[in-house]
């Protein structure tokens, strides 16, 4: 009875943390072709979840829609508080807190393994210093002209969300009459063995664009602040040696912990497969991220290079880092998820921890996939 | 005229050969390097990623320009340059600029499609690695991608460099000035000496010939040294 509480407090807690990726009826569509069907999950700050599933089923696409390296075709994914599926986000800043791990290592070919692994701190480094810099530089000026002008600027941002509420409400009258007759439209048609609901095109036409013009006035408004006065910004690094110092420092850190040391100004081509995937492992973690996602990471290896990868992916996750990995290695899976996903035909087919999922499958196609898979 | 007067002939202008050599040296360079620049814009204007109607906008000029600039004659273009588009240049002192930017506009064009097929045949996979870590679509271009692309495109690359350097003899149907002087080219002397001793005409000729071979020998040379530097990060095989 203790336990039944603990657990339901424990459930309890998890529900009411933010998560740190939501992703809401996520939609993918090569063409025709429907890959991802309005997925929606969260995944919260320390968990490690494994996606399984067959070949085709979509799971490598999910990963890669979470990093928006697919665009998805509807939904939404919210990371950190920020709609990666906005295009008005600076996608760049989200990617640098999540780390990506791919198939085929992808390790920079022209770039030493140090490199590699200082290339992108120092780029990202330099940018915050420079921003800081303009910051501070026009802070003063920035904050005199805003305390002149606020009752300008201030009745400015009034008038543009008075305005677009007022397009919102204009629009949803006008909604609501195009909607009734939409639904009277409807039909539903049999092909190919298939139920299908039509509506008359014209009215869909018309019913898009109306939702559309909604949705662009409420993500203005949504977006639409009072200007705040500009604050100093101490700049991390006090200049560009320092940055690249201490990048060079952190990359020897973690060559250390994967004991490659000796091979930090080699070029990738003279390393082996197990040696390329920990080193773009680490050069994901030396980014510092909030979450990892690794798309397959050991089906391109070698078997007897496959342990050593996944040690240093379990060490990663013992230390609490958020992951998400799709994965073939079930064992793996097992030992280290927090959770598994079986994505089938697009849609989550089934989602619980390792022990319940494996050990007592609900879906058919779950139990077909892990009686072929573990054989 | 014996073949020795005629060596010591030549020999007596050699200030004159040399000189056209360099002004021929010269307008390549500058057409290179205009070239690469334009090249390497208008490559990444192709390939980047259409999403907004600026970048349509920008891809639909870059294509316009690489197939009027591919589909006309070099001496066209370089006509149509001294004679009508930077006709204020021809009466300067030193109108040089003129074939340096028309061999530059008409070279940008090859190099533009040499470029992208170098992009194109980049691993998707170093892009994707480089926008993972957040670099931006630039920055990963310029970084990471566009230095394997030159790697492979050195070849070719070279190869337009060789056509740039023998073509530039074309711009010895435009009357060249420097300083306010008359300069020719290398086969623009050629021709000039034609008219001051025609008994030696030939003899120019293979000086010019001679001259062409030396200097795309050396950049043979020098496409060696390079590729042997850029592939330091290849496995020995």
């Amino acid at each position: 009875m203790n336990d039944a509480t603990e657990n339901a407090k424990n459930t309890q807690e998890i529900e009411t943390r933010e998560p740190l990726i939501d992703v809401r009826y996520l939609t993918k569509k090569f063409g025709d072709l429907l890959v991802l069907d309005e997925i929606s999950t969260k995944i919260y700050a320390g968990e490690c979840v494994v996606i399984i599933g067959p070949s085709g089923g979509g799971k490598s696409t999910f990963l890669r829609c979470l990093n928006v390296l697919e665009d998805p075709t509807a939904g939404e994914i919210f990371f950190d508080g920020d709609d990666l599926t906005d295009l008005k986000i600076d996608i760049n800043v989200c990617r640098q807190k999540m780390g990506m791990v791919f198939q085929q290592f992808n390790l920079f070919n022209n770039l030493t393994v140090l490199k590699n692994i200082t290339l992108a701190p120092i780029i990202v480094g330099k940018k915050r210093l420079r921003a800081a810099k303009r910051n501070n530089r026009k802070m003063t000026s920035y904050n005199k002209w805003l305390a002149k002008n606020k009752d300008k600027i201030y009745a400015r941002v009034d008038s543009k969300i008075a305005k677009n509420k007022r397009i919102i409400e204009e629009n949803n009258a006008l909604l609501a009459p195009v909607e009734v007759e939409w639904e009277k439209t409807k039909q539903t048609i049999e092909r190919k063995g298939k139920l299908l609901t039509t509506y008359d095109p014209k009215l869909t036409k018309q019913k898009l664009k109306l939702v559309t013009k909604i949705e662009n006035a409420e993500r203005v408004v949504d977006r639409t602040h009072y200007p705040e006065p500009k604050t100093y910004i101490q700049p991390e690094y006090a200049n560009k040696k320092e940055i690249v110092k201490a990048a060079e420092k952190n990359a020897m850190r973690l060559l250390e912990r994967i004991g490659l040391v000796d091979k930090a100004n080699v070029y990738p081509s003279t390393l082996s497969g197990g040696q390329k995937q920990r080193i773009a492992i680490v050069r994901a973690l030396a980014m510092n991220p909030k979450v990892m996602l690794f798309d397959e990471p050991t089906s391109a290896l070698d078997p007897e290079m496959v342990g050593e990868v996944l040690d240093l992916i379990k060490q990663i996750a013992e230390e609490g880092m958020t992951m998400v990995i799709v994965t073939h290695e079930m064992g793996f899976a097992k030992e280290v998820g927090s959770r598994v996903l079986f994505i089938d035909q697009g849609k989550i087919a089934e989602d619980n921890t390792p022990k319940e999922l494996f050990e007592n499958p609900q879906n058919p196609r779950l139990k077909e996939f892990l009686s072929k898979v573990l054989m | 005229m014996s073949f020795s007067e005629t060596i010591t002939y030549i020999w007596s202008v050699r200030g004159l050969v040399f000189e056209s050599l360099g002004i021929s040296l010269l307008i390549a360079l500058g057409a290179i390097v205009i070239g690469f620049v334009i090249g390497i814009v208008m490559a990444l204007i192709r390939i980047a990623p259409k999403t907004n109607v600026l970048v349509k906008v920008l891809d639909k000029i870059a294509q316009l320009y690489i197939t009027v600039i591919r589909g006309t004659p070099t001496m066209v273009q370089l006509l149509i340059m001294y004679s009508s588009i930077m006709v204020s240049f021809k009466y300067l002192e030193t109108n040089i600029a003129v074939p340096i930017v028309a061999f530059g506009i008409n070279s940008g064009a090859y190099m533009a499609e040499i470029i992208r097929s170098g992009i194109n045949s980049v691993d998707v996979g170093q892009i994707e690695a480089g926008r993972s870590v957040g670099l931006s679509w630039v920055t990963t271009m310029c970084r990471i991608v566009i230095p394997q692309a030159i790697k492979v495109v050195v070849p070719t690359i070279f190869n337009e460099i060789i056509i740039l350097v023998k073509e530039t003899s074309v711009v010895s149907v435009i009357a060249l000035r420097m300083g306010g002087v008359q300069k020719w080219d290398l086969l623009g002397l050629t021709s000039k000496m034609a008219v001051a001793k025609p008994a030696t005409y030939n003899a120019f000729l293979y000086t010019a010939a001679a001259l062409y071979l030396i200097i795309v020998l050396l950049l043979t040379l020098v496409q060696k040294c390079i590729e042997k530097r850029m592939s330091i990060n290849e496995r020995r095989h």
